[in-house]
């Protein structure tokens, strides 16, 4: 790397790098400033309505939005984030790696530079280098735009269960040392244990989302079938036992079967039961449920504050746990998802980077690069929109860089992928040797 | 020291280079030894930024050497070009920038902290530091490029087309600054499409026409390529005929009648011209440097008529 041309790079595009992160940040930050107003008039819960048809849900998805998450904060946040912003950061990077070298060829500086004692390589490292600089250092204002935004709004957002992994097994802890304690603590009782179990169960049937699908069951009927379970189990059972013919057409099982499937349901029922007294006489169930999901415990204390200083003088929690769990938003989430946000338009940029040395005597390709943000942009939210009709049109997202990303950042256990990290890596890796091979023997023509 | 022992400051072995369509060079192999001035001519077209941009690693040749200083300039090249100042033939400079940065920009690169020199040779070419570049008109931008090239004393200096677009007056003064540098020691490699350029400055010249080097020789040997190109108007009623003046004018040739005159090359000695033409009967007459391309073809016909 030399200092001298890495200086003057950083110098000659310091100007497009304040001019793009001053507009992306203020983007960012005064659209935040939208939230406030929007949640006080129920805006939201309007646009909740709205959205109930599934063409103009479809439509937003399109476009990157989250409406089921456009209520809160965070869930505002990422809908807004990745709408625009992530956009705009990727166009930066395209215009700056477009112009680094094809620039020096088209206004043909490159018969200055190029002929000084200094090795293609180290030419290329220098000026690649910026690109670097100014890719973190935009995600650097980024984040910290966003946490500012955040700050200044979030009075107006109801709290989030965001319980990080290390709280998670202080409670664990604390659980094992007073077993007896949590009935009283979580407000275990009759009423809300399905919710627990059937909780628990949905989140098994989550996981075998596959499953479900090989077995063509309706997701909808699915979802209607597990509310009216959590609602009340004893009457959901007693309610399949006398009507069973209903239910097994869901599950599209020949009425011959009849005698066996009432055995199965009786089986399940008596299941429950054992699974009931065993909950309210050990504490191993709760501890595992606990483990699946902590949210279901916790939720209850969320929208009042203090409610939860029963349960931490009964479980001996530290006195400042209440606050770790309900918060407005993360910080540590913000800045993973930040950095999915540098670590894509890294990709790009280095994409760009490689079709600008693709390319005789310094023509623009910024055209072609933008076309290929774009691209990437749509297949990612139309293969988003589409993911739920077919698995291939999921498979198929994943070309773009886009889909690579998790914004699905309120979620329990967000955190950085490696797959998705190695990904972003080995694409931004991979185009730099490319182009640093063809760059070492560019010919530079008059 | 015998010039055989001495190791050529510039050697090119049988560089070829072709891209797209345009010619490129072939098999083009010359030396250029310390201390010569040596000139690369031919017209435009001929290879001859295409041979400068390959030795300053522009270019990269399909096949054949390099070797700047006795060593390989494709491996070795960017330590080599220490010692090597450029002038290109297109001048393009980063467009926003001061000139004085410019320069400033070039010494960091070449590893230089003494910046005496752009002080200097801006005061003597008379060169504004604080204005900027894109302001600058063609022989301002060829002052840029001329100092650029000298900050860190070259042991080598190559210039493609030095003199083209500049004016009589900053013409002398770059000579002047060339003399100083050769004083100095430093061997210099120039390319030019006019002979009197190379003729005024040159001890040794390469030939390249069409991509190919046709003559290496001395300056002496190249003065026998010397020609004038003659333009003649007689007075009316005098009718010449491309013989009658072949025969009037021994060592003309190419001869082309006009409307009441004629004209051609003529190659030897001026005097003995200028004594045949008072005998003639003249309204007016011009004496010019012709082409370089006419001065091949003048070349290469007069060879094709010996064989």
């Amino acid at each position: 790397m030399n200092t001298v041309i890495y200086r003057m790079e950083l110098k000659r595009n310091f100007k497009a790098f304040i001019i793009w992160t001053a507009s992306i940040c203020g983007i960012l930050f005064f659209g935040m400033l939208f939230y406030p107003a929007i949640t006080a008039d129920g805006l939201l819960t309007q646009m909740d309505t709205l959205f109930e048809n599934p063409m103009m849900k479809g439509m937003l998805a399109a476009f990157g939005a989250d409406i089921s998450s456009l209520g809160s904060l965070t869930g505002f946040y990422v809908t807004y984030n990745s709408m625009y912003n992530v956009l705009l950061g990727s166009i930066f990077a395209s215009v700056l790696a477009g112009k680094l070298f094809a620039a020096e060829e088209s206004d043909k500086t490159a018969d200055f530079l190029y002929t000084k004692p200094i090795t293609r390589s180290t030419i290329f490292i220098s000026k690649s280098a910026v690109l670097l600089t100014y890719i973190i250092l935009l995600c650097l204002m980024y984040f910290l735009t966003s946490v500012l935004a955040l700050e200044a709004v979030k009075k107006d957002s109801p709290p989030l269960t965001l319980i990080s992994e290390r709280d998670k097994n202080i409670i664990i802890d604390q659980i094992e040392k007073h077993p007896d304690a949590i009935y009283e603590a979580f407000k275990l009782t009759d009423e809300n244990f399905p919710r627990y179990s059937l909780t628990y169960a949905s989140e098994l049937l989550e996981g075998n989302r596959g499953e479900m699908e090989k077995m063509n069951l309706d997701e909808k009927d699915m979802n209607s079938l597990i509310e009216e379970a959590m609602a009340g189990p004893e009457a959901f059972f007693e309610g399949v036992l006398t009507n069973p013919e209903e239910y097994m057409s869901l599950f599209s099982i020949p009425t011959e079967e009849r005698e066996e499937f009432l055995e199965n349901i009786r089986g399940e029922r008596e299941e429950y039961r054992k699974m009931k007294e065993d909950f309210f006489q050990s504490p191993e169930l709760f501890l595992m449920f606990f483990q699946a999901d902590p949210s279901v415990a916790l939720d209850q204390f969320r929208s009042e504050p203090g409610s939860m200083s029963e349960a931490i003088k009964l479980l001996g929690l530290p006195e400042n746990m209440e606050k770790r769990i309900f918060r407005k938003f993360s910080i540590g989430n913000l800045g993973v998802l930040c950095t999915y946000v540098c670590l894509l338009i890294l990709s790009v940029g280095s994409l760009v980077l490689l079709m600008s040395l693709l390319v005789k005597r310094g023509h623009s390709v910024l055209g072609a690069a933008l076309g290929m943000v774009f691209f990437f942009y749509f297949l990612n939210s139309i293969s988003a929109m589409a993911a739920a009709l077919s698995p291939l049109a999921k498979a198929v997202g994943y070309i773009s860089p886009f889909t690579w990303m998790d914004t699905n950042f309120s979620a329990p256990g967000f955190g950085l992928t490696w797959w998705r990290v190695l990904l972003f890596l080995i694409v931004s890796t991979l185009s730099l040797v490319m182009a640093l091979r063809i760059f070492k023997r560019k010919d530079i023509l008059i | 020291m015998s010039t055989a022992q001495r190791i050529p400051i510039i050697k090119t072995e049988n560089l070829t280079k072709s891209y797209g369509k345009a010619r490129g060079i072939e098999q083009v192999s010359f030396s250029v030894e310390e201390g010569d001035v040596f000139g690369f001519i031919g017209p435009n077209g001929a290879g001859k930024s295409t041979t400068i941009r390959t030795i300053m690693g522009l270019l990269f040749p399909d096949s054949g050497q390099i070797r700047l200083f006795g060593e390989d300039a494709l491996s070795k090249g960017a330590e080599l070009r220490k010692r090597i100042g450029f002038v290109p033939s297109e001048l393009n400079y980063y467009e926003k920038m001061k000139v004085r940065s410019l320069l400033n920009y070039s010494a960091d690169l070449y590893g230089v902290s003494n910046r005496e020199r752009i002080g200097e040779f801006s005061e003597r070419l008379k060169l504004d530091l604080s204005r900027t570049i894109s302001d600058l008109s063609t022989g301002n931008k060829k002052k840029v490029a001329i100092i650029q090239a000298l900050i860190h004393r070259p042991d080598l200096l190559i210039f493609d087309e030095p003199t083209s677009g500049l004016d009589p007056l900053i013409q002398s003064r770059f000579y002047e600054i060339l003399r100083g540098e050769q004083q100095r020691g430093c061997t210099i490699f120039l390319s030019s499409h006019t002979l009197s350029e190379v003729e005024r400055l040159c001890n040794r010249v390469a030939i390249i026409r069409e991509g190919k080097i046709i003559k290496i020789s001395g300056m002496d040997e190249l003065k026998q390529l010397y020609l004038k190109r003659f333009r003649l108007l007689f007075k009316s009623g005098s009718y010449v005929t491309a013989e009658d003046i072949e025969k009037l004018l021994p060592g003309a040739s190419h001869i082309t009648v006009t409307a009441g005159g004629a004209e051609g090359l003529y190659g030897g000695d001026v005097r003995a011209l200028l004594k045949r033409l008072s005998a003639m009967p003249l309204k007016d007459a011009v004496l010019e440097d012709p082409g370089l391309e006419e001065i091949f073809m003048y070349y290469y016909s007069n060879g094709e008529e010996e064989q």
